[in-house]
């Protein structure tokens, strides 16, 4: 019996190992393409949120809130760098793409020297839920600069003091942020802020002025609390460094101011302070040492205060 | 017959390789329009976020401490802006924003570029570029502090505060 070969031409083979490498080169290109695509996204998604702080920027009041939905999964990966003169708040974003559903390749990092973002490694998002933005002037004793606080869970504040609960309720509905007075009042996906007890997510000190959270210990003063608990450590301790980066520079700006008006009669006598506190922030390296510059601005405030022309 | 064969079959494969290489042009061309169309549409957008960011910072640099004339709203402290000309570390610190002009409106105008030498008595104050990118104004009340008799007083005049915003596309 004979047996029957399927007898292929060269033409079938030539054609079949084309097929492949075209199909091949489709594919190849194709998937290329999705992962630019999602990097363009993500990177036009970032480019839009770092709009958002423009709008964020407190004027003549002390604070402003925002509030984001993402229509999809997202990741938003905030950082900070203090390097140069002012350095950068950057931040990254990730969406989830595809049929499979993954996260993609976060976007290129769009980076602001003008913007103090305080906030957790990753903030992660599902879709249509919100990140919320809320801003705290940093006053020493000038206006320095707008601390901005981002996040998503809800905040449930336990037995907060009186100036805080002022605060949450100024702020409004639409910030997710909740003043109780018993920690079984707090739902169990919010993020629980214990004062002077230690029973809670984030645990705060009002003597020592410290924030225990995640075992790990920060130093605050005033309005720099709402920066502690809303951020990392990493974050929280970059961001300071870099207001201080900006209050060395303004304090240039207002030592030079002095220095001009006294050429129009206008002598404040506050240059050698504004020099002071200049070098002061300058070489600021701990958090403790927020104490001892806010003393020197303090009393800056008060001789400012007395003048007969006002340096700020 | 032998001979026919093969010339028949290199035929063939050459019209193949032809097929191949013109289906292949085809496919490159059709990336290049999509690409060049693509390029385009970012540019515009990056133009487009660059104006909203122009309209935006218009209505909102002047409560920038660097700006802003004893935290009073929509009021610039023209004495802080003499200084800030000269403060090299500020060039690159609003991103995208090659440099501000502020113009006084009012009392009449002698178009007086301010220099530390002629500074009240001028009425344009050019900080950093000006003239080059997408621009974006808006009004403020420029202020400083006077001095008579002793007694420090607030001096405020009408301006125009112009930004100009680098376009990221030149």
């Amino acid at each position: 019996m004979k047996k029957k070969a399927v007898e292929l031409s060269f033409a079938w083979i030539f054609s079949i190992v084309v097929g492949a490498v075209i199909l091949f080169i489709a594919i190849y290109f194709a998937s290329q393409l999705i992962e630019t695509s999602s990097y363009e996204i993500n990177t036009k998604t970032t480019k839009k949120l770092i709009g958002i702080f423009d709008s964020l920027q407190t004027t003549a009041e002390e604070s402003k809130t925002e509030k984001v939905t993402f229509a999809i999964d997202t990741k938003i990966y905030p950082s900070c760098n203090n390097e140069g003169d002012f350095g950068e708040s950057i931040i990254q974003i990730s969406e989830k793409f595809g049929f499979k559903n993954k996260w993609s390749k976060p976007g290129g990092d769009i980076s602001a020297q003008d913007v103090y973002l305080f906030s957790e490694d990753i903030i992660e998002v599902n879709a249509h839920e919100d990140v919320y933005f809320f801003t705290k002037q940093f006053e020493m004793p000038f206006k320095t600069a707008d601390m901005v606080m981002m996040y998503s869970k809800p905040y449930c504040f336990v037995n907060a003091p009186r100036e805080i609960r002022n605060d949450i309720e100024n702020l409004g509905q639409n910030v997710n942020l909740f003043a109780v007075t018993d920690i079984d009042s707090c739902s169990g996906e919010s993020v629980s802020v214990c004062f002077d007890s230690n029973n809670c997510d984030v645990n705060v000190n009002t003597v020592a002025h410290t924030i225990e959270k995640n075992k790990e210990t920060v130093y605050f003063i005033d309005e720099t609390i709402y920066a502690a608990i809303f951020s990392s450590k990493g974050s929280y301790e970059c961001g300071i460094k870099r207001i201080m980066m900006k209050l060395s520079q303004l304090s240039e700006l207002y030592g030079r101011k002095a220095q001009f008006i006294t050429q129009r009669g206008c002598n404040t006598g506050l240059y050698g302070d504004m020099v002071l506190l200049q070098g002061r922030a300058k070489e600021f390296k701990d958090m403790r040492e927020l104490e001892y510059i806010k003393t020197t601005a303090e009393l800056i405030k008060n001789k400012n205060g007395e003048l007969g022309c006002y340096l700020f | 017959m032998l001979f026919v064969l093969e010339k028949k079959a290199q035929l063939k494969i050459q019209q193949m390789v032809f097929m191949i290489l013109a289906i292949t042009l085809f496919f490159v061309l059709v990336l290049i329009f999509y690409f060049a169309t693509k390029v385009n549409d970012m540019k515009q957008d990056v133009i487009d976020l660059d104006r909203e960011k122009a309209s935006r910072l218009a209505t909102k640099i002047a409560s920038n401490p660097e700006f802003t004339f004893r935290g009073k709203s929509n009021a610039i402290d023209s004495d802080k802006l003499m200084i800030l000309k000269e403060q090299k570390a500020y060039k690159n610190y609003w991103e995208n924003i090659n440099g501000f002009l502020i113009k006084k409106l009012a009392p009449e105008t002698k178009n007086a570029e301010c220099t530390l030498q002629n500074y009240p008595d001028c009425d344009e104050i050019k900080i950093f570029n000006v003239g080059k990118g997408v621009t974006s104004s808006s009004y403020v009340a420029l202020c400083r502090i006077e001095n008579v008799n002793g007694i420090g007083y607030d001096k405020c005049e009408l301006a125009i505060l112009s930004i100009y915003i680098e376009n990221e596309t030149e």
